[in-house]
C-alpha cells in the first residue's frame, strides 16, 4: 500500500489484489466496517449538534464497506463456481442478498414497531443483538470458503504442510513407499498426497481483523519470517543499477571468494536470489534473516516463459525459502522477524568477515547447502501441484510493503 | 433452402405439439408420411385451441381456487429456489456453498434490519423523532425501496431462464 506508480508495475492494482487474494479476511471487514458505520448513525441522537459529520463518516464507512464486501465477494464466487457458471453463482448472490434485505428490512421495521420509536436504551440492546448476529453469522459462513489461489499466508500453510509430510531426505521417494513399487508413479500419487487440500487449508487460515489494524489487513504469512523483495529488475531503476544489484549479489552468493566463481550456483538458473544472514543474538543464540527476490536471467527472459514465470519463479524461490528456515531450524538458528539490515551494518559486516559476532553476516554457503534439496524437493512439489486443486499460475505473495524500505536500505548491495 | 426452412418449423411444430398433447407418443415409423403431417397439421390447429386449457392443469377442466393454491405451492419453492440458487445448483457448485449462502443470508436479514434502527435514529437525531416517526412514512419507504429490487430480482431471473433456453 506504500507502493508509488512508478515502483512497480503491479502497484496499480495492487488494493484490489489485497481483496482477490485474502477475500475472507475483507468480506468481514467489510461487515466489521457496516457495523461501526451503523453504531454511529445509531448514536447521532447524543451528539444532534454534530449530526453532519458523524453521518458522513458513517457514509463513508458504509461505501468502505460496500467496496470491500463487493470486490472480495467476486474471489469467493469464483471458489464456489464449479464450470464456467461464475455469472450464474454472481448473479444469484445478487438475488439472495436484495432477497435478505428485503426480509431484513421488514423484520426491523417489524422489530422497531413493536419496540416503539422512542430512541432509548431498548434500540441500543436491539441493535447490538441484531450487529453480532450479523457479524457471527458473517463469520460462520467464511468458515465454509475455500479458496484455491495461493496468497502468502496460504502458500505458507501448503508449503509447512507439504514438507511436514515428505520430509527433507534427498530422495523423491516417501519414507513409507517401499523401493519395489514403479518409481514415476509412485512419486507422483505420493507427491499430490502431500500437498494439502483447500479444505485443509481453509481450516487452517486465519482471516479474523485483530487489533492492532495495520496486522489485521494482511494476517499472517510468509513475511513473518521472509523478506519479499520485488523482482530485481524492478527495483532498479536503470538497467545499470540492475547490473550493480546483480553483480553485488553474485559476489555475495560465491562468499566473495574467487574458487567459487567457475560455479554459477542458483542464481542464474532458478529465476530468484536468496539471501541469509546471520548474527550472534543479544541473548546468544543464533539468528538468521532470509530475503527472496525474483530475478529471472536476461538470457533466459523472453523465451521459455512458462518455467521461468513470475508464479513459477516465486513458488521456487519460496520453497528454497521455507526449506532453508526447517534446515537452520533444526539446527537450532532462530529465523527472527524480517526486519531491515541497515546497509552498512550489512557492509561493516561483510567487510569485517567473523570479526564481529553481533553484525549480520551474510552467509551464502547455507544458500548453496540446501540449493540441491531445494531442487529435487521442488520436482515432488511440482508434480503434487499440477495434479491438486490448488490453481497456483496466479500468485501474488508480495504484500508490497518491503518495495520502498530495502531501495531505501540497500539490502542487497553488501 | 426455402424447403428446408419450411421443414424444419414443421418439424419445430410437431415437437410442439407432441409436448402439448401429452398423451402417448405417437409412434411416425408406423404411420404413412403424408397422413402424419396432415394429422399434425390438424393437431397443431387443436393444441393452438388447448394451450390455455393446457397450461391450467392436465385434466383440461378449469381448476378450481383451491387447486390452484396447491398448484403455485407446489411450484413456488422451485421457482424460489431456481431464482435464488445457481442452475443446476447442488452439482453446479462446490461444497460449502449450501452453508456459506445461509450464513450469508442470516447475516444480511439481520444486518439490514439493524440498519433499519441506524436509519430511524438518524432521523431522530436530525429532528425527526420527537413524539412518533410517522410509521407510514417509514412503511412508505421501504416498500419503495423493497418493490424496486423485488422487480430487479424478477427482471434478473426473467432473463436467466430465457438465456438457459438459448443456450440449451
Amino acid at each position: 500500500m506504500k507502493y508509488e506508480s512508478n515502483e512497480h508495475p503491479s502497484a496499480l492494482f495492487h488494493f484490489p489484489v489485497a481483496f482477490l487474494l485474502d477475500p475472507r479476511r475483507w468480506r468481514l471487514i467489510s461487515s466489521v466496517a457496516l457495523d461501526a458505520s451503523s453504531f454511529m448513525e445509531l448514536v447521532s441522537p447524543l451528539a444532534p449538534a454534530l449530526f453532519i459529520p458523524i453521518a458522513a463518516t458513517a457514509n463513508v464507512g458504509k461505501n468502505v464497506s460496500w467496496l470491500a464486501a463487493s470486490a472480495s465477494r467476486a474471489a469467493i464466487h469464483n471458489s464456489f463456481a464449479r464450470s464456467d457458471n461464475l455469472a450464474d453463482v454472481t448473479a444469484k448472490a445478487g438475488s439472495q442478498s436484495i432477497a435478505a434485505s428485503l426480509v431484513g428490512t421488514s423484520l426491523g421495521v417489524a422489530l422497531s414497531a413493536q419496540l416503539g420509536s422512542e430512541w432509548g436504551p431498548t434500540t441500543l440492546a436491539t441493535f447490538a443483538t441484531l450487529s453480532s448476529i450479523h457479524l457471527g453469522c458473517t463469520y460462520l459462513s467464511l468458515k465454509y470458503v475455500r479458496l484455491e489461489t495461493l496468497n502468502s499466508q496460504r502458500l505458507d500453510l501448503v508449503l509447512q504442510a507439504f514438507l511436514t509430510r515428505r520430509g527433507l531426505n534427498h530422495t523423491n521417494k516417501g519414507e513409507n513407499t517401499t523401493s519395489t513399487e514403479n518409481k514415476g508413479a509412485a512419486s507422483t500419487a505420493t507427491a499430490s498426497a502431500w500437498l494439502p487440500s483447500p479444505a485443509e487449508v481453509a481450516d487452517l487460515e486465519s482471516f479474523v481483523p485483530t487489533w492492532p489494524l495495520r496486522g489485521s489487513f494482511h494476517g499472517p504469512g510468509l513475511s513473518d519470517w521472509l523478506l519479499l523483495a520485488p523482482p530485481l529488475p524492478s527495483l532498479a531503476q536503470t538497467p545499470r543499477e540492475l547490473d550493480a544489484f546483480r553483480a553485488a549479489l553474485r559476489s555475495s552468493e560465491n562468499g566473495g571468494n574467487d574458487k567459487h566463481s567457475n560455479n554459477s550456483s542458483n542464481y542464474s538458473e532458478c529465476g530468484y536470489v536468496l539471501s541469509v544472514h546471520t548474527r550472534q543474538s543479544v541473548s546468544g543464540k543464533e539468528e538468521a534473516q532470509i530475503a527472496l527476490a525474483l530475478d529471472v536471467p536476461t538470457t533466459i527472459r523472453g523465451n521459455a516463459t512458462e518455467e521461468y514465470s513470475e508464479s513459477v519463479s516465486t513458488l521456487r524461490g519460496v520453497l528454497h525459502a521455507s526449506i532453508l528456515r526447517r534446515t537452520l531450524g533444526s539446527q537450532g538458528i532462530h529465523i527472527s522477524a524480517p526486519g531491515l539490515i541497515s546497509s552498512t551494518t550489512a557492509g561493516r559486516s561483510s567487510l569485517s568477515g567473523d570479526g564481529d559476532a553481533n553484525q549480520w553476516a551474510a552467509r551464502p554457503d547455507l544458500v548453496k547447502d540446501t540449493a540441491l534439496l531445494a531442487r529435487i524437493v521442488g520436482v515432488d512439489f511440482f508434480a503434487g501441484l499440477k495434479e491438486s486443486e490448488w490453481k497456483a499460475d496466479v500468485l501474488h505473495v508480495d504484500n508490497g510493503l518491503a518495495t520502498r524500505a530495502i531501495r531505501q536500505s540497500g539490502i542487497f548491495l553488501e | 433452402m426455402m424447403l428446408r426452412t419450411l421443414g424444419s418449423s414443421r418439424s419445430l411444430f410437431r415437437s410442439s405439439v407432441r409436448f402439448a398433447s401429452a398423451g402417448p407418443t405417437p409412434d411416425d415409423n408406423t404411420k404413412p408420411k403424408q397422413s402424419s403431417i396432415l394429422q399434425e397439421g390438424h393437431q397443431w390447429q387443436a393444441s393452438q385451441h388447448d394451450s390455455p386449457w393446457m397450461l391450467r392443469g392436465a385434466s383440461g377442466a378449469k381448476p378450481s381456487l383451491p387447486e390452484k393454491a396447491v398448484n403455485l405451492a407446489s411450484t413456488a419453492p422451485q421457482e424460489l429456489a431456481s431464482a435464488m440458487l445457481p442452475h443446476g445448483y447442488p452439482s453446479s457448485v462446490k461444497d460449502g456453498y449450501d452453508k456459506y449462502v445461509i450464513g450469508q443470508m442470516a447475516g444480511a436479514i439481520t444486518g439490514s434490519a439493524s440498519g433499519v434502527f441506524s436509519m430511524q435514529a438518524l432521523l431522530y437525531a436530525v429532528g425527526l423523532g420527537q413524539g412518533a416517526i410517522p410509521m407510514a412514512a417509514a412503511l412508505n419507504w421501504v416498500i419503495k425501496d423493497g418493490l424496486g429490487q423485488l422487480g430487479g430480482v424478477l427482471a434478473v431471473h426473467l432473463v436467466n431462464t430465457k438465456f438457459d433456453s438459448g443456450t440449451s
